[in-house]
């Protein structure tokens, strides 16, 4: 009850013509402040629909999604969008960095919306790219793209960091890097990080690993000893 | 049905991405309804213009000659080949006094079969006396039918030698085909504009030559007019006629020859005639004088007859009254002398009584005589008796004094006596005592008796001798009264005859009083009539000094006249024998003013059409093909897919060929149905308020202008869409299965200057980025919004032009506020007088005397007709008209060596400062100057010299014949009250102000705003499609980027902000490239749409400029307000996707 994130009964259908299909079937859970947490589940099992629900994009049917004891559910279209401006940073699968702004661009255009954010060149170095700043996207490798997005959440210095699928496009080493900057930067700022991902076997790493199945939270795993990301091989 | 599943996906699509099927075959129908709407305005203009002309059988060729035609060559020109109908015609300008105005008219014979008239109402004339007027006269003039009207020669032609009838009676009007529009041309009399025509019958006309032969070529009809063909065709007819031309000419040649000779010999006779008119006259009056000192002379001798006559009245009258005087005399004497005869007259009585008396007194005295005889004797027996009485007596007293004494004795003796005897002694004592003294006396008077009778006895005696001596005297008194008895009877007759003759004269007197009263009567007649006679002298002798005067004036009129006829004659005969053989003049109707204007309008559309709609086709191009690459695009994995499966190229290209190919066939048929439907329709309608003839409006499809814009917008699209296909098609499967690689950033130029680069927040970057990254969007969409902007700008800058010709001209050159205009034939008087009138009229500010008439500019082959305008005072003409250069506005001033020209004639006829032109006001005159400057102006053409020049020109003073005036007031009522004040004099021959002329102009022009709404009315369909398809496209081909954007918190305005930084930028972009489309269109739409005697304004007011952008902006934004409801719907699960 006293998470720093705490979903009870959230529950979230879509209609697909006569079908009703319940994304969301009463997930509850809680995060505590700082943790680096990996939700896992087969495709289809609801995980981005929670994740939606979590980053303020989408709006559950039912129950209450609590961050930092604020009730996110009740919030109306307008209050979302603050509050995903000012509490979530978001990394895509596929980055979605604006192709027309260079790295270092991509990052200020999150900032200036924000109310304390970040120097955007300097968490761009701390990512990585310090050498790279002045390149557009699609002169960066995948890998090189996803640190811009990470960096990109990461300045608005958000409460929330929710990670759908960071590795999906990439390759198993640079994945694992961006893991890594992912569980850095958790350790280091004391960021709670929020990673969708199919692969539990980074399960390890994380400090809480929570498992969904058919829109239903099946397990939660508390990990009092998350290991680095680079002991682990899958 | 092998590709069933193919098929079902090409249906599909349409059905799913109907927006975009529907933008394409909307934006194609647009360009192909624009592109062959407008280019087939003109051919339906033709076409309306050559149907009307067949139906009327309008002239393909006219014939004129300089010395008029006859049946000879109506019958000459009938037998040339080719030659369908002919038709010789009369026609002569006149003068025609309407209500305010005097008009001028066209009057001209029936024409038929040639230049059919249209009957508006009415009929056609059918006897002398009847005619059948313009239209335009009764729309314009108010006249109606049933209106008399009658017509005057307007030069120094007799009106007798054109018509035989100056009164015609209106049954009728109508419009010819040789008018289209309400222009009539021009005309050498009057004000030099032509009014209306009047049809009459061909037999009221005087004229000796046919004016003009009228004719149609056999087969022309089939050709349609304003094309080369029926040029062509017609040229070929042209040349046969002028073929004939030289006999025909030469035969007239002689004919006039002839004919001048005799009329020479007439005119020569007639001032001979003239001469001897004037001869007599002179005669007469000098018979006159004679006359006159005759009648002069008599009337002196009458007087003078008078004058003795008077006299004499006088003399006789003193006669008379000398006469009258002596007849007084003569009646006095005779007065005096019948008196003295009556008095004689009473002597004589008197004498006779006397004479009678006498005898009477003889008689008596003898009777006397004889009694006293008697008497004596019977005194003798008296006294015997007495002697015995008194003896008895005697003896008695004897007895008594006896009885006395007896009875005294006895008394005595004592005896009583009786008282008897007593009484009785008394008795006889007292008789004896009285009869003693008696017988005493008695003895006495016997005694004495006895004496006297005894001396009665002697004077008895004595008396009878007196007697007879009495008698012997009365005798002779008796003897003494016969003679004067007789004198006086003498007497009497004298005074009698006397008298008569005093009678006589008394009458004769009065006879002289009579006459001399009527001599006195007739004296004052005399007199009167001598008055009267003098009267009548002096008047005949005013009479004869008028006469002498009209002599004088007739003498000075007429041998100046004589002289002119002399010369004249001389003229004529110099002229007969300089006479050339005439000259055909075989004109086709390019020769016709509104048939050549009419065909110009079209060309302009034309020319139009073939600028605006390219706009719009290059747009609905750019827009097709963008919009079906980009669909190729967003299929890509389905081509990777079906070519995986193993489709062929072509099946698969196939789909968006398909695709581009029903849409924008559609699109076109719509398009060119619509398109040719009613563009034409409205832009022919617009003309026709000019174009009033014109009966109806054709618009078939032209089946040219729908194949060849059908084709081009199918072609266009399909190849955009195979073009954008094979780039994907050459790809390998696998590679279409992957995402596409987005379009790498780029950097921009933009970002090497640093500066500036720095300050832009990257939002912006991004925009600009944005913007030159998708280069055929951004050309699209600036051609597009640039395209809209341009036409705004064109629609607002042709308004501006045309609106402004009314603010320029008169607010700018033409800034005075009216003409009072002067009758050129006024006398000198009513001139001053006039004059005088608007000197002291306290509501005219100045005033300025200038000569305006009608010219014809030449240069170089070409005319113009145009107005010569010459002020009094040339220094003082920048108050009234300023002359300056438009461009830099520096004013010119006149000089006495060059001309001022206005800048369009000069433009149209290719004139430059410093070429001489020629001038030309009636056939013959013509004169050549040197153009100083080309000054500005917008309506018709002027043209302007100095007095000077003109004198030296034309050898002869300007007749000034307006005054330009500036006034103090304006409105209507003032207008109103100037010109009925000023209509009323004599000299003044109308007024008019220039706010009318205005006015007119603005209404004339109204059929620009039709084309000028189509134009704004395009522009901003283009500017909505252009702009809501590239929007569309944009979102859609960004939708990932935008979802990433709301994820990462940004507001809905926010995004919409985003998006519409682009479009804004894309907007100004567009707009400010719009401006300077905009400007080189206008100049070239104003240049090709004006009309010959119109200089649009050739700039664009910076309101325009305004209008033009911020109409585009809000199209723009009204476009971008429906995009953010478009961008609010994007979802943000859509950034979760896999790239497609």
């Amino acid at each position: 009850m006293s998470g720093y994130v705490s979903l009870k009964g959230v529950r979230k259908s879509y209609r697909m013509g006569e079908v009703t299909i319940h994304a969301v079937d009463g997930i509850e859970f809680e995060i505590e402040k700082g943790e680096f947490v990996v939700i896992v589940g087969p495709s289809g099992a609801g995980k981005t629909t929670v994740l939606n629900i979590l980053g303020g994009m989408d709006t559950c049917d039912e129950g209450e999604v609590l961050v930092d004891g604020q009730d996110v559910s009740k919030y109306r279209k307008r209050e979302l969008t603050a509050y995903r401006r000012e509490a979530i940073g978001f990394v895509f699968q596929f980055y979605n960095l604006v192709q027309n702004l260079t790295a270092l661009e991509n990052v200020e255009l999150a900032l200036q919306i924000c109310k304390n954010p970040l120097d955007a060149k300097q968490v761009l170095t701390e990512v990585g790219l310090g050498e790279r700043l002045a390149n557009f996207p699609a002169q960066l490798s995948g890998g090189e793209q996803q640190r811009v997005a990470i960096a990109r959440a990461l300045a608005k210095n958000p409460k929330l960091l929710l990670c759908d699928e960071p590795t999906g496009a990439l390759d198993y080493q640079t994945g694992k890097a961006i893991l890594k900057l992912l569980q850095d930067t958790c350790r280091e700022r004391g960021m709670t990080v929020i990673v969708i991902t199919h692969n539990s076997a980074i399960a390890p790493m994380a400090d809480r690993m929570i498992k969904i199945k058919n829109g239903k939270v099946s397990r939660i795993t508390v990990n009092p000893e998350p290991v680095s990301v680079d002991t682990i091989e899958w | 049905m092998k590709k069933h599943a193919l098929h079902k996906d090409f249906f599909m699509e349409i059905k799913k991405s109907f927006h975009r099927y529907a933008s394409i075959l909307l934006i194609v129908a647009l360009g192909v309804a624009f592109f062959s709407g407008v280019r087939a305005s003109k051919p339906d203009m033709v076409l309306s213009a050559d149907i009307f002309y067949d139906e009327s059988n309008l002239m393909d060729i006219r014939v004129i000659s300089t010395l008029g035609l006859t049946d000879e060559d109506v019958e000459a020109i009938r037998q040339v080949e080719g030659v369908a109908d002919v038709m010789p015609v009369y026609s002569s300008d006149v003068l025609c006094e309407s209500k305010d105005n005097m008009l001028v008219v066209k009057l001209m014979s029936l024409p038929d079969p040639v230049n059919q008239m249209k009957i508006k109402e009415g009929r056609l004339p059918q006897k002398s006396g009847e005619c059948l007027v313009d239209e335009k006269l009764v729309d314009s003039y108010g006249y109606r039918i049933g209106d008399r009207i009658t017509v005057q020669s307007g030069n120094d032609t007799e009106l007798s030698d054109i018509v035989n009838t100056p009164e015609y009676t209106i049954v009728g009007y109508g419009s010819s085909p040789v008018y289209l529009s309400l222009e009539r041309g021009s005309s050498s009399i009057g004000s030099g504009d032509m009014n209306g025509f009047v049809v009459i019958p061909t037999e009221d006309f005087a004229l000796k030559a046919y004016t003009e032969i009228c004719l149609t070529a056999a087969g022309a009809k089939d050709l349609t007019c304003y094309t080369d063909a029926y040029d062509d065709f017609v040229d070929k007819l042209v040349s046969r006629i002028e073929d004939i031309s030289g006999a025909r000419c030469q035969a007239r040649y002689e004919e006039v020859k002839k004919e001048g000779g005799d009329k020479i010999k007439d005119a020569q006779g007639e001032v001979a005639d003239a001469e001897q008119k004037l001869a007599d006259a002179k005669q007469k009056i000098e018979d006159g004088q004679q006359e006159i000192e005759d009648a002069k002379q008599t009337l002196e001798e009458k007087e003078q007859e008078l004058r003795d006559a008077k006299q004499e009245l006088a003399d006789k009258e003193q006669e008379l009254a000398d006469g009258k005087e002596q007849l007084a005399d003569g009646f006095r004497e005779l007065e005096e002398n019948q008196d003295k005869v009556a008095e004689g007259r009473e002597k004589w009585r008197e004498g006779i009584t006397q004479a009678s008396d006498g005898e009477r007194q003889l008689e008596e005295a003898k009777q006397k005589l004889s009694e006293t005889e008697a008497q004596l004797k019977a005194a003798a027996e008296q006294l015997n008796t007495q002697e015995q009485s008194l003896n008895a007596a005697r003896e008695q007293l004897k007895q008594m004094k006896d009885a006395y004494a007896a009875l005294k004795a006895a008394a005595d003796a004592g005896y009583p006596l009786s008282p008897q005897q007593q009484a009785q002694l008394i008795q006889l004592e007292t008789g004896i005592a009285a009869m003693e003294p008696e017988l005493q006396k008695g003895a006495q008077e016997l005694e004495a008796g006895k004496q006297q009778v005894e001396a009665g006895k002697q004077q008895l005696e004595a008396g009878k001798g007196q007697l007879a001596q009495q008698e012997a005297k009365l005798e002779a008194a008796k003897q003494q009264l016969t003679d004067s008895g007789w004198e006086l009877e003498d007497a009497e007759r004298q005074i009698e005859e006397a008298k008569a003759l005093l009678y006589e004269k008394q009458d004769e007197i009065h006879d002289g009083d009579v006459k001399i009263a009527d001599a006195k009567e007739e004296l004052r007649d005399g007199e009167k009539k001598l008055k009267d006679a003098r009267k009548e002298l002096t008047d005949a002798e005013q009479k004869l000094a008028d006469g002498q005067q009209e002599y004088e004036d007739a003498r000075a009129e007429n041998e100046p006249k004589i002289a002119d006829a002399k010369q004249d004659i001389a003229d004529a005969q110099q002229k007969l024998d300089d006479l050339e053989v005439p000259e055909w003049f075989v004109l086709d109707r390019q020769y016709l003013q509104t048939y050549v204007e009419y065909g110009q309008n079209s060309d302009r559309i034309g020319a139009i059409g073939d600028v605006f709609p390219a706009i719009f086709f290059l747009v609905a191009a750019l827009v097709a093909l963008t919009t079906m690459t980009r669909m190729v695009e967003e299929e890509r994995t389905q081509i990777g897919t079906l070519k995986a499966l193993g489709y062929g190229k072509a099946s698969i290209a196939g789909k968006y060929i398909w695709y581009a190919l029903s849409a924008s066939l559609f699109g076109s048929l719509l398009g060119l149905v619509v398109g040719q439907k009613l563009l034409p329709y409205v832009i022919i309608n617009a003309y026709k308020i000019l174009y009033n003839n014109l009966p109806a409006i054709v618009t078939p499809l032209n089946f040219n202008y729908s194949v060849t814009s059908t084709a081009l917008a199918v072609f266009c699209t399909t190849i955009a869409v195979v073009a954008a296909c094979y780039k994907e098609l050459l790809a390998v499967p696998a590679q279409l299965m992957r995402p596409a690689a987005p379009k790498a950033g780029k950097r921009v130029m933009l970002e090497r200057v640093t500066f500036l680069w720095k300050h832009l927040n990257f939002t912006r970057k991004a925009t600009i980025r944005n913007l030159i990254r998708y280069k055929k969007r951004f050309f699209m969409t600036v051609l597009g919004i640039g395209g809209c902007t341009a036409l705004l700008l064109v629609g607002f800058g042709l308004q501006d032009s045309i609106m402004s010709i009314g603010d320029l001209q008169f607010e700018n050159v033409r800034i005075y506020h009216a003409s009072i205009g002067i009758d050129e034939d006024a006398d000198a008087m009513s001139r001053e007088a006039l004059a005088g009138r608007i000197k002291s009229d306290d509501r005219i500010k100045s005033f300025l005397p200038a000569r305006e008439v009608a010219v014809d500019i030449g240069f170089d082959g070409t005319e113009r007709s145009g107005y010569l305008v010459v002020p009094e005072y040339p220094d003082q003409l920048q108050d009234y008209i300023r002359l300056k250069d438009r461009i830099t506005g520096d004013p010119y001033t006149l000089t006495d060596d060059t001309v001022i020209l206005t800048e369009k004639a000069a433009t149209l006829l290719g004139i430059s400062k410093g070429d001489r032109i020629y001038l030309k006001d009636k056939e013959t005159s013509r004169v050549e100057v040197t153009v100083g400057e080309i000054a500005e102006n917008y309506f018709m053409h002027y043209v302007y010299m100095t007095p000077a020049l003109y004198e030296k020109l034309y050898q002869e003073k300007p007749v000034y014949n307006e005054y330009l005036t500036i006034d103090r007031e304006n409105g209507e009522a003032f207008q109103k009250k100037i010109q009925e004040e000023y209509i009323n004099m004599e000299a003044c021959s109308g007024v008019s102000f220039v706010s009318d002329t205005e006015n007119r102009i603005r209404n004339m022009l109204k059929s620009m705003d039709t084309i000028i709404y189509v134009l704004v009315i395009s522009a901003g369909m283009l500017a909505f499609i252009v702009l809501y398809n590239l929007n569309n496209i944009n979102i859609t081909e960004r939708k990932r980027e935008l979802a990433t954007l709301k994820v990462l918190g940004f507001f809905d305005g926010e995004v919409s902000a985003y998006m519409l930084r682009e479009n804004i930028l894309l907007t100004m972009i567009g707009a400010l490239i719009g401006l300077f489309m905009g400007i080189a269109l206008h100049r070239f739409v104003i240049i090709t749409a004006e009309i010959d005697m119109l200089m649009f304004g050739r700039l664009i007011k910076p309101r325009s400029f305004v209008y033009s952008v911020l109409f585009t902006f809000a199209f723009s934004l009204f476009v971008n307000f429906t995009m953010h409801f478009k961008l609010k719907k994007i979802d943000m699960v859509e950034s979760m996707k896999s790239v497609e």
